[in-house]
């Protein structure tokens, strides 16, 4: 078994990815959560890579009924552990190329998905923003929020700067990263949405997009 | 023929073999695949894909490496980072469906630990078939359309064996070489030495140093476990502890010029760097089981009634534990002590006549190590009987 010793440290994972992405994001992470929470119109939202439920479980507080889909049970299990009482969230154990399988075409208002698509294979990127459109109401509301590749080669190395010490002490520490996505808006716009807002920190290495399947879109998704 | 990047990549991930290595999750066509053409499956560890390349040579074949980040077939398997996920990804996403005419996908036996044949076939259609443990099977497996036991078992051969001392030995004298040569660097030279040839008598030696039983009994309760004095499966590893005291004694007095304190620090330094790799030596392999926690030593259990001895269990296991008897329709586990707790009969079976027991006596349920991999390491034994109550894989669950 060879690679056994990151393995031993990998299976706890899950306990400290919170912490791991709050060093991460020097605690930006829990403004993005807020605002991604704040965006989301719902009422049936769906939370595609939901992690430990931090914005699944703040949607649930505003009263959205949210459904959290995840890989990994691990990581459902401290959402689970995390609910407060009087909380309603429906939990989902699956990948994210299987959507469809558990979910009705058009049954989703919002679909929200943060740090997920920098963790997807490219192919895998544009097969879930396929079902993500089909699961979404015309009108419907995507919203993503990931890393993304800085805009220019001066920000790269300012981004390169700050983050490679910091991801090495964080992936030491905590086992957790996140990997810039390419051509996000391209992929998202190639799968029939319309992107109506662009949020980005100051780099430019993170940014919130939020998309609409359009009212008048005959495409659905093939 | 081995082109020169071959050998150094070879070179560079042996010695970083306890990393992962990620590659692209894709589809790659082995020589001039037609439509009837077998489709396996691997992992996107980059050392073990080109291992498979190598071993393809020749053959007509689809190849679909699954997004398992970066790690081997069977860790990833045995930590949940290969399962039936991983596999409907790469079949949804690959586009093989529109390449081959049959709908058969031949895995690796040791993906058995982590992949569920039934979801990847109620979801994709796909019929899953576990192939040989080992990639320079597959051609023979391929030809003959079946597997011989041989190609069922894991195997630790010495080339194997000196792979794994690398995997210790560089990283721990990078380290400790690099810490020395900030402050005495006349020492790094010895240092590193030490560290390679503790490394390489250790896993060199294995099978005489461990035996064939490795954790079948109990170890020492609590810290004394590490302790290679009193661990009776590993105390033999003093041996190689005192080959090198004498083989420092007669370098220090020799070339060295040490003192009795010098050879006396040396010597623990040495015993530091055994203790290191033999604590938990016999789990890193393929062969045993980790004794770290002995409330972790699961037997399986088998219910005979509810066995319908479709033989599953005979198929994945890589130790050859079970036996079927085609007469009765039954499995019997024949090697119980060799089971090296990876689960995979368990998950396979269509019957769930199969369950861990641990030494408390609690039964980890197939539902439990389907979901959560509780399998070969880990934090298995932890929350066992809360988990109990977790739901189903892939079943939708409303908390309240």
């Amino acid at each position: 078994m060879g690679t056994y010793v990151w393995m031993r440290i990998l299976e706890s994972r899950p306990f400290r990815y919170d912490f791991g992405i709050r060093l991460l994001s020097l605690g930006h992470i829990d403004a993005i959560y807020a605002r991604v929470t704040q965006l989301a119109r719902g009422p049936r939202v769906l939370d595609v890579g939901c992690g430990t439920g931090n914005v699944a479980l703040r949607l649930a507080a505003r009263g959205l009924h949210v459904t959290g889909v995840e890989l990994s049970p691990e990581m459902l299990d401290v959402a689970r552990r995390k609910m407060s009482p009087g909380l309603e969230a429906r939990w989902v154990q699956t990948g994210a190329v299987e959507l469809t399988d558990h979910f009705q075409p058009v049954s989703f208002d919002t679909i929200v998905s943060v740090l997920l698509f920098s963790e997807l294979s490219p192919a895998e990127q544009a097969e879930t923003l396929r079902q993500c459109y089909l699961l979404l109401r015309r009108g419907g509301q995507l919203i993503i929020c990931d890393e993304v590749r800085a805009p220019t080669l001066v920000r790269r190395s300012l981004h390169n700067l700050v983050r490679l010490p910091l991801a090495a002490i964080t992936y030491a520490l905590t086992q957790t990263g996140t990997g810039a996505v390419r051509g996000l808006e391209e992929k998202v716009a190639e799968a029939h949405f319309t992107i109506i807002r662009r949020e980005a920190n100051r780099l430019g290495d993170f940014v919130l997009l939020e998309a609409e399947k359009q009212e008048g879109s005959d495409a659905e998704g093939a | 023929m081995l082109r020169v990047r071959d050998i150094f990549l070879d070179v560079l991930q042996v010695c970083l073999r306890v990393f992962p290595w990620p590659s692209e999750p894709r589809l790659i066509r082995v020589g001039n695949p037609g439509r009837d053409a077998p489709v396996l499956v691997t992992c996107n560890y980059d050392y073990t894909i080109r291992r498979v390349m190598r071993a393809l040579r020749g053959q007509n074949v689809y190849l679909l490496v699954a997004p398992t980040r970066g790690i081997n077939v069977w860790c990833a398997a045995a930590g949940g980072l290969f399962t039936a996920h991983q596999v409907i990804s790469i079949l949804r996403t690959s586009g093989i469906g529109g390449r081959v005419d049959h709908r058969r996908v031949i895995l690796p036996q040791l993906s058995a630990t982590g992949v569920e044949r039934k979801l990847v076939e109620e979801r994709t259609g796909w019929h899953v078939v576990f192939g040989p443990v080992y990639a320079c099977d597959l051609p023979a497996y391929l030809a003959a359309e079946r597997k011989t036991d041989e190609m069922r078992k894991v195997r630790f051969p010495l080339i194997r064996r000196l792979e794994m001392a690398v995997a210790w030995a560089y990283p721990i004298s990078v380290i400790g070489g690099v810490v020395l040569a900030l402050g005495w660097p006349h020492l790094v030279l010895i240092f590193v030495a030490m560290v390679w040839a503790v490394a390489l008598a250790l896993f060199g030696f294995f099978p005489w140093l461990y035996g064939p039983m490795g954790y079948a009994g109990q170890r020492n309760p609590g810290w004394t476990r590490y302790l290679v004095l009193f661990d009776p499966v590993v105390r033999r590893n003093l041996l190689v502890w005192l080959a090198l005291v004498v083989a420092l004694g007669v370098y220090g007095t020799g070339w060295g010029g040490w003192n009795g304190w010098s050879l006396v620090g040396w010597s623990l330094a040495a015993l530091f760097v055994v203790l290191l790799i033999s604590m938990d030596m016999a789990g890193s392999t393929p062969l045993h089981k980790s004794g770290l926690h002995e409330d972790r030593l699961l037997h399986i259990e088998l219910d005979s009634v509810a066995c319908r001895g479709r033989a599953m269990c005979w198929e994945v296991c890589p130790k050859n534990c079970y036996v079927i008897d085609t007469r009765l329709h039954k499995a019997s586990i024949v090697e119980p002590d060799a089971c090296v707790q990876c689960g995979a009969c368990i998950v396979q079976c269509p019957e769930d006549a199969l369950a861990f027991v641990a030494p408390g006596g609690e039964r980890i349920p197939p539902e439990t190590i389907r979901t959560h991999k509780l399998n070969l390491l880990g934090r298995r034994a932890l929350p066992v009987s809360s988990r109990n109550s977790e739901p189903r894989p892939d079943q939708d669950h409303v908390n309240r």
